[in-house]
């Protein structure tokens, strides 16, 4: 049974390069839960999260980006901890783009029912 | 009426006999002549063919030019001699005027050329049997001059005639045959321009695919946000009007792509002074993005100089995407099999060197094989599985910038990998 009022008390950092997208998806989670960090690359990213990783309870994140890609902060993140949920997004279904060290990997275009269905199972809100 | 067909009653098969060095024409010929119901006698070379014809007195003789002991034009010249009435045919290659000169001065009395084929050789034959040829000399002689020596000629009428018309038809059939090649040749050209065609389409459309994921993306999340923000209570004008520049936005963007593309692809009409700079960066901004994605960086190196040349620009830039998709080809190779995976790049330099412009492309792939470096420019050669090569990239891109353009495009290997270099 999904509870979407659960979500109330999640905090998102979500890292996408491409600013249509990263607005898009940042207004569709913004509605649903507690706060979204917005950040444009893995760099960005990750000095978002060594700021806030108290607070931050999901990564959400694109993986070919430029400066920092998502591949190298998803690394970086977990050597800080490594209990970090984390979904990507990615337009690539391969190898180079997806990864079983995340929660979800979710293959572009994010279809945003599959994405709310991704948060609620990583967040432990639905069986 | 019976009185064209070839056949022959037993009692009375005609004699003929072959003189022909090699086993196998001899026997080809043999084959052909039984077929049509002639006895057959064969002599392996001049000597052999004079003695056989003092024996046997054939009717006709089929004699080859070229053989060891006597060649045919001596044992022409010695059974007409002694056993003048025999009608003789010689089979030349014509490669040399002076044959034909050769072949009068002995008194054949045809002549066919190799190839030949089976109408035209029983067709002499036929004629030979059957019309009145008395070899006989009519008294007229020619003194002609060829190549520094003098020949004279007193063959008859008849068979410089003969010596004639078989010299036309041979020349017709060779001609016949010369365009039927050139024809396949074109053909073939033709298959391999539209294979190279189609290739280059897969890698437009590959990368146009790529080009507009991202978009596609945009406006999928631009549709689901309008039932989202309704549902949220957000739709304004201000939403709509924002919603709408965003999909226009990406649609110009998808337009623009398909533009570059099938400008690109239009082949250029003539040739024109073009930024040779320019055009480098043109192809790699197109596919930087694509290429990016399989984790190969494309690096441009400019010369401050003006880099300008008079040539044909899209097929210029067709030739630069032939030699980034081998260097990617071969970067994704080498990673396939090395551990650690190296970093690709491929670097694409515009130098002008000694005044002359040149167009490096290196690439960290490994580079190529040196037993196999010299074939890499023939057409259809490939080592890469049938899907992912057909081998023509670098012979177009060789004919295009060597014949076409009148530059030169060679190959060798470097550290770590190859290095194509285009010199204007
Ligand atoms: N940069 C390179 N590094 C290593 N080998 C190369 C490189 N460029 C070309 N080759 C070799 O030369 C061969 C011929 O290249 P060519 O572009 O003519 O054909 P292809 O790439 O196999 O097929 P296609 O017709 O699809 O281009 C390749 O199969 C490869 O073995
Ligand atoms: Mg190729």
């Amino acid at each position: 049974m999904i509870n979407e009022a659960d979500l109330k008390t999640v905090t998102v950092l979500y890292v996408e390069d491409d600013d249509y997208i990263r607005q898009l998806v940042a207004r569709f989670l913004k509605r649903r839960v507690a706060k979204v960090y917005e950040a444009a690359n893995g760099r960005e990213g990750l000095d978002i999260y060594l700021a806030n990783s108290d607070e931050i309870n999901l990564v959400i994140t694109d993986i070919q980006m430029p400066v920092m890609g998502g591949m190298a902060m998803i690394d970086a993140i977990h050597k800080l901890k490594e209990s970090q949920t984390i979904i990507i997004t990615t337009a690539y279904n391969d190898e180079f783009h997806t990864s079983n060290k995340v929660c979800r990997n979710i293959i572009k275009p994010i279809d945003t029912e599959e994405l709310l269905e991704g948060i609620m199972f990583c967040m432990g809100l639905k069986e | 009426m019976y009185g064209s067909e070839r056949i022959n009653v037993e009692a009375e098969k005609t004699k003929i006999l072959i003189v022909e060095d090699s086993i196998t024409q001899a026997v080809f010929l043999r084959r052909i002549l039984q077929r049509y119901n002639y006895e057959v006698i064969m002599a392996e070379d001049g000597l052999r063919g004079d003695e056989k014809a003092r024996e046997t007195s054939p009717s006709l003789i089929i004699s080859d030019v070229n053989m060891p002991q006597m060649n045919g034009y001596e044992m022409c010249k010695k059974v007409k001699g002694s056993l003048g009435d025999i009608p003789i045919i010689l089979l030349t290659v014509l490669s040399d005027p002076a044959d034909i000169i050769h072949g009068l001065e002995c008194g054949a009395d045809n002549f066919l050329m190799k190839p030949y084929s089976e109408e035209s050789l029983i067709s002499r034959i036929d004629n030979l049997l059957t019309t009145a040829r008395p070899h006989v000399n009519t008294g007229f002689e020619v003194e002609l001059a060829l190549g520094g020596s003098t020949y004279k000629i007193n063959s008859g009428r008849h068979q410089i005639l003969n010596l004639l018309v078989s010299t036309y038809e041979t020349t017709l059939q060779q001609q016949r045959q010369l365009s039927e090649e050139t024809k396949q040749r074109m053909e073939k050209e033709r298959l391999l321009v539209q294979q190279s065609k189609m290739a280059e389409m897969g890698s437009m459309i590959t990368a146009i695919a790529h080009q507009w994921r991202q978009p596609l993306n945009a406006i999928s999340l631009v549709a689901q946000d309008l039932d989202d923000a309704y549902k949220f209570g957000e739709i304004s004008e201000e939403f709509i009007t924002e919603a709408k520049d965003t999909i226009l936005g990406q649609v110009d963007f998808m337009t623009k792509t398909v533009d570059d593309f099938c400008g690109f692809l239009r082949p250029s009409k003539e040739k024109k002074l073009f930024d040779i700079k320019k055009a480098a960066a043109d192809i790699v901004s197109m596919f930087q993005p694509y290429f990016s994605r399989g984790g190969i960086s494309l690096n441009l190196h400019f010369a401050e100089t003006d880099a300008s040349a008079t040539g044909y620009p899209n097929e210029f830039k067709q030739v630069i995407l032939n030699l980034i998709n081998n260097a990617k080809d071969a970067i994704l190779s080498a990673n396939g099999k090395a551990a650690p995976k190296i970093k690709g790049r491929i670097d694409i330099e515009v130098a002008v060197i000694e005044g002359k412009i040149n167009v490096i492309v290196r690439d960290n792939g490994g580079g190529i094989d040196d037993n196999l470096i010299g074939q890499i420019f023939e057409p259809y050669f490939t080592t890469k599985e049938s899907s992912k090569g057909t081998g023509i990239g670098l012979s177009l891109s060789k004919t295009i910038i060597e014949t076409n353009m009148g530059w030169s495009l060679t190959a060798r290997n470097i550290e770590g990998g190859a290095e194509f270099r285009i010199e204007i």
